[in-house]
């Protein structure tokens, strides 16, 4: 397995955001009308980054493309549909086999204009290409971990026509939380200094830096670490 | 690999077995999607999408099919014809109503009699100036034989028919005698509606002069009026008070420029559409990637087919835009791209529709005519022009359905596969196809022995292949014209074969009609019809056919045609049916109506007839022209 990894800083007063693009070519065979084909995509990331938005290219070759269920799931479990056998159901006799078109070399955003799922032809091939729209929105990741496994989950729901995922891209731009900024303004100053000894003098749980459920001296160290590392 | 023989045998039985009988169809309508059908200006400059000039598209016979009316003479039934054979020779088929009513005695100018009774198989006669024998009416009533007779060449004089019986047992005789001019007669407007005279023009060949024209005809609920031509006069008239078919029998005497009486006939299947409400001008509605022409609606909810022609100024002048069309129901629209706006490149303030036609959807006649009618548009948002025409720009990229009368699905008859359909014909009671010539997954289409119109086919077609992913075609005959209906009006697995070259491989389809429909309407009366009337088949309904049939669907079509075996002497395929049609032909289709201008013409042979039973062997049969329709097949 290839994996790449590009980072790109962006400031922002709160927080950074950075692009994470993981390519994988697994060059996996759907099963026919059986059990799904999944591709695992790991990534690394450091604690603090969440999820901002999310794309995902995807060149998948198929000789019936209206067979095709499309999952992503992210580390955190959720899971959302990009593709759900496009075609289907059927406005109208005859049926019930969905968009006939082969392959797909699309990416799956949510800031495209065309739903993935009303893009078929009878002589395009790939018959969906571009920047479609996914079944559901990728922002349902939003603040989500970026760290770890995520799984692409591939679906053939009907007999007849096979196919193979060629590659995969996973674009994510993240949020890297700023957590020694807790008054949230923007700045790291006395007054953060003086808003965790309040939090810490009370028990407040965002006194509790290191998630250990106590409120002492290490709680503090990891504070001032935060502090002198800046965002 | 028995195993494997067993199951391709039962992937093609039990589709047969699942099927059910036509009586059983469904009233009920089921949303079928239509196409939004959309063709470029080159198909409407060169004419390819406009109605024919009837004229153009005439019965012609060089034969006469005479009513026999026996009358009662000295305790004998007895009809007498006087026959003058010319140098060329004459040839007679007897047609009784009943097989063996009749016993025919011919009588040569000495005097000789030639006696046939066919009731007896009597047939056989050592005359040297006639050749007698027996032959089935290909695709009329093709479980019958009848008696043929030929007076050979080099016999002239005054013959006598005489047909006698021991009741009045009435039938026809079709003879091909006398000078060697030819009976031209067309429908005088394609617009052939209830309550709508509808004229009839007849002429002969070779200036002869036509002397009295008589029509006879059978109105729908089975009345026969006759009408007269007046006195000079080329043109019939009669008033079809009810919807439906009405055969027609033209007789024409006159003289050739030799002095010559000429007796001849043409058999005509005319349909007289039912009505429909008035389309009237469209609201011209903007939609985000369309133009929709929203006409007054229909209550009822019965199909037919819309189509025009869009036009648009560019500097000044009108250019055109493109012709679009689909099936409609109650609601009646046509909806055009706006790319082709942008293609063409003219202002939208200048839009018209022209040429505006209601086809009904069995028959094809034109049931309403609009030359044009201004569509203005102040206001469009148009898309950039594309680089080039899109297939969804002549399909269509909006899956609109219509309500229609579809046969009962075969809920699970073949797998979801990919597959090549063997189509029959009309009126056929089997497969015309061995299916030893074929291979991989298949279907065999069945509707044996049924007279459908090309849309009734069609939807069958569809209705059999809906378990099926995709499908490619192999059709005989009229299931030609039944698949490219169904690839051009809905949308199907058709549209989604794939794996080969060829979508539709057609033999023997009568694209342009046959002359035997009209034929079949005025002997089907006497003998009855096992599968029915056809409008769909004669020559004007297929030309009306034709007119809704754009270049981008027609090339999907590879079509192959056949003939007798052309060598010295006299040649036919069926000897009866070739009194009817011209020469060449199959025995049913003529060379010439079984081109489809546009498609993939794949040849012509010769030595192949239409269907078995016929003098050479049946164009399905032919094992090597079945292996590389096999080998090319989309699926």
């Amino acid at each position: 397995m290839k994996y790449k990894s590009v980072i790109v800083p962006v400031l922002l007063l709160t927080s950074t955001v950075s692009a994470v693009d993981i390519c994988v070519s697994p060059n996996d065979l759907i099963p026919d009308n059986g059990s799904a084909a999944v591709v695992p995509i790991f990534i690394s990331a450091t604690g603090n980054e969440v999820i901002d938005t999310v794309s995902l290219d995807l060149i998948l070759n198929h000789e019936w493309v209206g067979d095709l269920h499309i999952q992503l799931r992210s580390p955190s479990g959720t899971i959302i549909t990009l593709l759900d056998r496009p075609g289907l159901p059927s406005t109208g006799f005859p049926g019930p086999f969905g968009c006939g078109g082969h392959d797909i070399v699309c990416t799956f955003t949510d800031i495209a204009v065309i739903p993935a799922e009303s893009v078929c032809s009878t002589t395009d091939s790939p018959v969906i290409a571009g920047l479609v729209i996914p079944s559901q929105p990728m922002d349902t990741f939003h603040g989500e971990v970026v760290e770890g496994a995520w799984e692409l989950i591939v679906n053939d729901m009907s007999p007849y026509d096979s196919g193979e995922i060629v590659q995969v891209c996973l674009t994510i731009t993240t949020d890297t939380l700023c957590t020694a900024d807790l008054n949230s303004d923007g700045d790291l100053n006395f007054f953060d200094v003086s808003a965790f000894l309040s939090a810490f003098s009370n028990n407040d749980p965002i006194a509790d830096f290191n998630n250990d459920g106590d409120y002492n001296f290490f709680d503090i160290s990891v504070f001032l670490a935060a502090f002198t590392t800046g965002c | 690999m028995l195993r494997r023989f067993i199951s391709t045998i039962l992937q093609i039985i039990v589709p047969c077995t699942l099927l059910i009988p036509s009586s059983l169809y469904a009233q009920s309508l089921t949303p079928v999607k239509v196409k939004q059908i959309a063709a470029p200006p080159s198909d409407m400059v060169s004419g390819l999408l406009a109605l024919p000039d009837p004229a153009s598209i005439p019965v012609e016979s060089r034969s006469a099919l005479i009513p026999v009316k026996h009358q009662l003479i000295d305790g004998q039934w007895k009809w007498t014809l006087p026959i003058k054979v010319l140098p060329r020779g004459a040839r007679i088929v007897l047609l009784p109503t009943v097989h063996d009513s009749w016993l025919t005695h011919l009588v040569s100018p000495n005097q000789s009699v030639i006696s046939t009774d066919i009731s007896k198989n009597n047939i056989l006669t050592t005359d040297p100036r006639v050749e007698i024998g027996t032959d089935v009416l290909a695709w009329v009533a093709p479980d019958r034989e009848f008696a043929h007779l030929s007076i050979l060449p080099g016999n002239a004089g005054s013959w006598t028919l005489t047909i006698l019986s021991d009741h009045d047992a009435s039938g026809f005789v079709l003879i091909d005698a006398g000078p060697e001019n030819s009976l031209s007669t067309y429908i005088e407007s394609l617009e052939t509606i209830q309550n709508q005279p509808i004229t009839l023009v007849s002429s002969f060949s070779d200036d002869a002069r036509l002397s009295s024209l008589v029509a006879e005809i059978t109105t729908p609920n089975g009345d026969v009026v006759t009408e007269s031509a007046n006195t000079g006069s080329s043109r019939i008239t009669f008033f079809p008070a009810e919807h439906g078919s009405y055969s027609v029998r033209v007789t024409a005497i006159g003289v050739d420029s030799q002095g010559n009486q000429i007796l001849l006939t043409t058999q005509h299947l005319v349909y007289a559409a039912e009505p429909a409400p008035l389309l009237q001008s469209p609201a011209v509605v903007e939609l985000e990637n369309h133009v929709q022409f929203r006409f007054s609606p229909s209550e009822s909810t019965r199909r037919t087919i819309l189509a025009a022609e869009v036009w648009g100024k560019s500097d000044g002048v009108f250019k055109p835009v493109s012709w679009i069309s689909t099936i409609v129901g109650s609601e009646r629209s046509l909806l055009l791209d706006k790319r082709w706006i942008s293609l063409a490149g003219v202002s939208t303030n200048s839009l018209e529709l022209r040429n505006i036609r209601l086809h009904d959807i069995d028959s094809f006649v034109p049931i309403e005519l609009i030359d044009r009618i201004p569509t203005p548009i102040n206001k469009l948002s148009l898309p950039k022009s594309p680089l080039s025409i899109t297939q969804d720009m002549l399909t269509g990229s909006v899956m609109k359905t219509v309500p229609t009368p579809v046969p009962p699905q075969i809920v699970q008859s073949v797998g979801p596969g990919h597959r090549l359909m063997l189509i029959h014909g009309y009126c056929t009671d089997a497969n015309p196809f061995p299916l030893s010539h074929f291979s991989g997954d298949l279907a065999v289409f069945e509707d044996f022995n049924q007279s459908r119109t090309h849309d009734q086919f069609a939807l069958n077609i569809l209705a059999q292949s809906a378990p099926m992913k995709s499908f490619g075609v192999v059709a005989h005959s009229q299931g030609g014209n039944a698949s490219l209906h169904l690839l051009n009006f809905y949308w199907s697995g058709l549209d989604w074969a794939d794996g080969g070259n060829r979508r539709i491989q057609t033999v023997g389809s009568p694209y342009s009609g046959t002359a035997l429909a009209g034929n079949a309407a005025v002997l089907g009366n006497i003998f009855g019809f096992g599968c029915g009337e056809n409008e769909s088949l004669n020559y004007t309904g297929s030309a009306n056919w034709l007119s809704l049939i754009p270049t981008a669907s027609r090339q999907q079509v590879y079509f192959h045609t056949t003939s007798f075996e052309d060598g010295f002497g006299f040649d036919y395929c069926n000897i009866i049916t070739d009194l009817l049609l011209s020469d060449p032909d199959d025995g049913v289709i003529e060379r010439s109506a079984g081109q489809l201008s546009s498609a993939n013409n794949m040849g012509h042979l010769e030595d192949w007839c239409h269907t078995t039973g016929m003098r050479d062997p049946a164009q399905c049969t032919d094992v090597s022209r079945n292996t590389i329709m096999n080998q090319e097949a989309k699926r």
